[in-house]
């Protein structure tokens, strides 16, 4: 029997259906080696109320998937973009609410010359994780790469206060572009008259 | 050595395909791209500060920390704290959420977010125990338990038979509250004497260790309270009283109500709480599947020590990712999979904040 608490809690739910997949994505899927089993759909319908990710649903542990982000770091070192792209993406779908992944996906864009792309991408790494140096460093130099300087500085300068002693890769780096920013700022801007 | 050759910072701006030229119309072309908004060309005013020594340092990339938990998410300190309006013995969560020892009857309180000094407690775990909603429902429990909350906190009450209980009583002795790396432990419950202890940063590993025989998870709204009782991380329905049946509370479920929980009693999608809620959910997965102290529950939680045997990770993992990549791609493309409930949720969080 429905209670007014039950009733307060009917919303239009979820309805899980068995659902056969089309034949070509099965083919596909059987391409792969992916095995084909049906999940059960409570996981499902967790995983789309954010309860779980598909990393979980899959079963990749987080130590795997930190394993997959380095290998895809060491490809984007390596010149392999395209592939490095491919994990951080396949990353991307098993946990997305990995703040790395998205700096990653970030500095590909920023590389790519995706400048608003880029920033968004830091951006929502911030959100996940608002401590993030790299996310702060390198939106910061593409803030001022587009001419948001103040932002840019903000950003710089917030990096560089979240991690004083420099001991993560990105902050010599905002150092160097913060005081060249200010050496610039310095300058006469003699283009100003013509 | 670098293969590849990328844009120097001050070539001229080719535009939005710039480098879309290997795989324009591959997912690939549009990875890199928040999935919300087509990749425009990029405001390319040269840079003002054209000295920057930057530029000559190469890509970002070249200066990304190695993974780890502490880039994928906020570090300790920001998933619970101690002390607050509610008083000493109160604990305040990433998503809001206080939960309070009350030092009489055995009680422990969650107040829901917002909820102020003075209020009825969203719920009050009392005396040997029993759990009073804030909408009157009322049951009991007797053994070790989880009570998870929307935040992804989990309050896990150790239990303690008192001298003079009848078989099946028991009373709070301890709760130990997890939410990102951070974990508390509240004692003396029992004697109506609460210690909260020192924060610790072994919420992951605390977390996957847990012992409890049951796991509570609220949803609800803010006015309708609503526990759902839990089996291996399936619901298996809302809690509607107990009875006693054998030296034990059984919970009696509500197998039609749904789980569902307001969105206003959860974090923000892609806010900091929202981030530690999901990971600590990946880890009571991992341990309801698996099993406590299996090798996969120990590795899920952040921090376990893993004997890490570097192998050749390229030839390893890129194949399998390509696999990920490819089936995920797939599947959400051919079954509409984020679409196919109506649940936005997860759609949102994949794009662009």
């Amino acid at each position: 029997m429905a209670t007014a608490k039950t009733r307060a809690l009917k919303r239009p739910g979820p309805k899980v259906a068995a659902r056969a997949l089309p034949a070509d994505v099965k083919k596909t899927l059987e391409g792969l080696g992916v095995p084909i089993k049906p999940w059960d759909p409570k996981r499902i319908e967790a995983v789309l109320r954010g309860h779980l990710t598909l990393g979980e649903l899959a079963g990749v542990s987080k130590q795997q998937q930190f394993e997959m982000a380095a290998t895809g770091v060491k490809f984007l070192k390596d010149g392999l973009v395209d592939k490095a792209v491919q994990v951080f993406l396949g990353l991307e779908a098993l946990d997305p609410y990995d703040a790395y992944v998205q700096v990653c996906l970030g500095s590909v864009a920023m590389e790519k010359e995706l400048f608003e792309v880029a920033e968004q991408r830091f951006s929502r790494a911030l959100t996940l994780n608002p401590f993030s140096v790299p996310a702060l460093a390198y939106r910061g130099e593409v803030r001022l790469r587009v001419g948001k300087v103040k932002e840019g500085r903000e950003d710089l300068e917030a990096a560089l206060k979240a991690d004083p002693a420099g001991k993560q890769p990105p902050t010599p780096r905002a150092r160097a572009l913060l005081e060249a920013q200010s050496a610039a700022d310095k300058k006469p801007k003699v283009q100003a008259r013509r | 050595m670098k293969l590849h050759h990328h844009h120097h910072h001050h070539s001229v701006n080719h535009g939005h395909h710039a480098h879309g030229t290997h795989a324009p119309h591959t997912t690939q072309a549009a990875s890199t791209a928040a999935p919300t908004t087509a990749p425009t060309a990029p405001t390319a005013t040269p840079l003002p500060h054209a000295a920057t020594g930057a530029s000559a340092t190469g890509p970002a990339w070249c200066t990304l920390p190695a993974p780890g938990p502490e880039q994928s998410g906020p570090p300790a300190g920001q998933g619970l704290t101690k002390g607050n309006e509610f008083g000493a013995n109160a604990i305040r969560t990433a998503g809001g959420y206080t939960i309070v020892a009350e030092g009489k009857d055995q009680a422990w309180s969650i107040y829901a977010p917002g909820q102020k000094p003075g209020d009825k407690p969203h719920t009050r775990i009392w005396g040997d125990p029993h759990v009073d909603e804030k909408d009157g429902t009322r049951w009991d429990f007797t053994n070790n338990s989880n009570f998870r909350l929307p935040d992804g906190t989990n309050i896990s009450v150790t239990t303690t038979k008192l001298p003079g209980f009848g078989e099946g009583y028991k009373v709070s002795d301890s709760i130990d509250i997890t939410n990102g790396f951070d974990h508390v432990a509240v004692t003396g419950l029992a004697q109506n004497k609460p210690v909260v202890g020192e924060m610790k940063t072994d919420g992951y590993g605390a977390r996957a260790r847990l012992e409890a025989e049951g796991a509570f998870v609220l949803g609800g709204d803010k006015s309708h309270v609503a526990w759902f009782k839990t089996d291996k991380g399936v619901v298996e329905g809302e809690i509607t009283g107990a009875k006693m049946e054998g030296n034990a509370y059984q919970q009696t479920v509500n197998k039609e109500s749904t789980y569902a929980v307001d969105p206003s009693l959860q974090p923000k999608v892609g806010s900091q709480a929202w981030g530690n809620m999901m990971r600590d959910q990946a880890i009571d997965v991992a341990r309801d599947v698996f099993g406590k102290g299996s090798v996969i529950t120990e590795i899920t939680a952040f921090g376990a020590a893993v004997d890490h045997v570097e192998k050749n990770l390229e030839q390893q993992l890129a194949p399998l990712m390509e696999r990920f990549s490819n089936f995920f791609t797939l599947l959400s493309r051919s079954m509409n999979l984020f679409d196919l409930f109506g649940m936005k949720q997860n759609r949102h969080a994949f794009m662009a904040s």
